[in-house]
């Protein structure tokens, strides 16, 4: 089956960027580097971006290049069996994120449809004990969309404007992204100099880079800016292979590779500078959490705008959140499609058909609302319950298994001087010998601190334990479930190409 | 990503605590008087300051209640001042920002180390791919 192109280096640019720049780069980056010290991450996460980000995403821009297939296929030219499992464990782990990441799409619209209207006056949750003034207006609107039937319909949308956007691969993915990505600069710009403009805005923005040096000797804001660009730059879901697999055989992805990985940094400063300058301005302090910066402490801010501000710059925050998710979710989707079709061999309107019907299922599921259990209003919906555990494993044990095995993979069986050469093949910036002992032994140690680090905690009480209302075991089944689909289904699939095959 | 999601149901209890005291700008170093007699009627009994509050790098440090609290920031940031009474309950709570006392040299080094580095690398790989 012939692979199609993208149209123009741009495309691919915008598209691979686009991937890369998320929620997390416009809501969790200012929150993370507020929580480890502001300016004293910020050095870490210079060293990690070069120790770790660039050498792995070139590596996976490198193999979808050279292989021309989807993550699961490229990854068993790799390494055989092993590397199709690692490839499939990545696009089931990618799924669940994928699920759950259209379903916070489908708050953020719901908040975009009310911030044209009733978001900047305060609502009444009786579901959740919220009475009209007793909360800010983010929180109060945020559970009023939650705890609401409707918000399985914006769910919906969500996911049939994703479907639409993947409809022709690269074709419509290639029109939309040169649309949305541009787009997604010039709003953060106008949200910079609103923020500098405001009292006291230009003095955030040097708090975002004042270093606390007493800090830089904690371990926890090492392994905080190491995870941070891991996740920032859509490592571990096998999207940069995919996207990769699209380009013409002789692309310099060395310097592909730079330009996503310094366009989604650069954007991440330029958020950061944008958050911190409305932090100090109007004295809030981020909590460490995606959701929380995104419907709490943003709307927070934005609400005491003066005047008519407050409506626009609403919107404007909203349709950046959305167009920025967007061009993530896209690209997940898109990386699953790749998957499906290489590996059955079926027409892109079959496969976006299964992948639509399993994924709205899935992405519905989190979105239940306050309907199931009334103990669960402590700690949000069954679905809000439900998606902070799987995001736990997924996201923060998923993705750096992933990388972990996958870095392995090619260091050790596939070879990092192969590797290597395969990468300078094309490119106008020649990789040192330096790239070896850095992929063989220096990454797959980093990646394995910050996943023991993390397993170490888990056994003081498991994650969520503490939080699952009166549904007994509900974290377990959540741990066991991620374990099932993702490894379970994995080893399936990986083995059922050897059957075809026999 | 979305890690201590369940912080945020428990903290928006505290968002909006009653408020008190007004304080002129607070700047690092320099030495502010902040009244708090708003609240002499409700027995308070301490004044507990976290700097950089909801981080991983917050401090604490704790005083005796006084109606005019002479206050002196160490550093510029969010700081949250939080007026308990003795039986340790929050009699009122704020967030106010600590400017800088000047400007601060490692911070504007490291936003133009950064800057430069990024913006500058973002240049020229685009220049270099899409010549291509």
């Amino acid at each position: 089956m012939s692979r199609t192109t993208w149209k123009s280096k741009f495309g691919f640019l915008m598209a691979a960027a686009g991937s890369a720049i998320g929620l997390g780069n416009i809501v969790f980056f200012p929150a993370n580097a507020y929580r480890f010290g502001a300016g004293a991450f910020y050095l870490p996460y210079l060293i990690a971006l070069i120790l770790l980000g660039l050498p792995i995403i070139i590596m996976e821009l490198g193999i979808g290049r050279v292989f021309r297939k989807g993550f699961p296929s490229s990854m068993n030219e790799v390494a055989g069996f092993k590397g199709e499992m690692t490839g499939w464990f990545a696009i089931l782990n990618s799924s669940v994120i994928t699920m759950y990441y259209i379903t916070i799409l489908g708050w953020v619209l719901g908040m975009l449809i009310r911030s044209f209207s009733s978001l900047w006056t305060q609502v009444a949750v009786p579901e959740f004990g919220i009475e009209a003034g007793t909360a800010s207006i983010g929180i109060s609107h945020f559970f009023s969309i939650i705890s609401s039937p409707g918000t399985v319909a914006l769910v919906f949308v969500v996911w049939v404007l994703n479907i639409f956007c993947i409809l022709k691969g690269t074709k419509t993915i290639e029109k939309i992204v040169k649309v949305l990505v541009p787009s997604m600069w010039v709003f953060m710009i106008i949200m910079i100099v609103r923020g500098l403009t405001l009292p006291g805005g230009f003095e955030g923005m040097l708090l975002l880079f004042t270093p606390d040096m007493s800090i830089l000797s904690s371990l926890e804001v090492w392994k905080g800016a190491f995870s941070q660009i891991f996740f920032t730059l859509s490592l571990g879901f096998g999207i940069m292979t995919t996207y990769a697999s699209y380009l013409p055989k002789k692309s310099d992805i060395v310097n592909d590779g730079l330009s996503v990985t310094f366009m989604n940094c650069t954007f991440e400063m330029i958020a950061g500078i944008a958050i911190f300058t409305l932090l100090f301005a109007f004295s809030i302090s981020p909590k460490a959490s995606t959701l929380g910066m995104m419907f709490f402490v943003m709307p927070e801010g934005i609400a005491q705008f003066p005047g008519v501000t407050v409506q626009l710059f609403g919107i404007l925050f909203f349709t950046l959140l959305l167009s920025a998710g967007l061009t993530s979710s896209m690209s997940l989707l898109e990386t699953v499609a790749s998957a499906v079709i290489d590996k059955f061999a079926i027409s892109r309107k079959k496969a976006l058909g299964i992948i639509f019907g399993v994924g709205l299922s899935g992405s519905i599921m989190f979105s239940l609302p306050f309907v199931v259990d009334p103990e669960l209003n402590a700690s949000g919906t069954l679905g809000l319950t439900l998606l902070d555990f799987f995001d736990h494993w997924a996201f923060g044990y998923g993705l750096l298994l992933t990388g972990l095995v996958q870095t392995i993979l090619i260091s050790w069986i596939f070879g990092a001087e192969r590797m290597r050469s395969v990468l300078n093949e094309y490119s106008k910036w020649k990789i040192g010998k330096w790239f070896v002992p850095l992929v063989k032994f220096v990454i797959p140690a980093i990646i394995t601190v910050l996943l023991v680090s993390g397993i170490v905690g888990e056994f003081s009480g498991l994650y969520g334990h503490s939080s699952t209302g009166n549904i007994d075991n509900l974290h377990i089944f959540a741990l066991i479930a991620w374990i099932l689909f993702t490894v379970g289904g994995s080893f399936i699939l990986a083995k059922m190409k050897e059957r075809r095959q026999a | 990503m979305i890690k201590l999601l369940l912080i945020f149901f428990i903290s928006f209890q505290y968002i909006y605590a009653s408020e008190c005291g007004v304080l002129d700008k607070l700047k690092e170093n320099n030495e502010t008087v902040i009244d708090f007699s708003s609240v002499e009627n409700e027995n308070p009994s301490k004044i507990k300051v976290i700097y950089s509050p909801d981080s991983d790098t917050s401090r604490e440090e704790e005083f005796d209640y006084r109606s005019r609290f002479s206050f002196t920031p160490q550093k510029a940031g969010i700081v949250q001042f939080i007026v308990s009474d003795s039986s340790g309950e929050t009699v009122c709570t704020f967030k106010r920002s600590v400017h800088f006392d000047g400007l601060p040299l490692s911070g504007i080094l490291i936003f133009l180390f950064a800057g430069t580095f990024l913006f500058l690398g973002t240049f020229f790989s685009l220049k270099s791919a899409l010549k291509d």
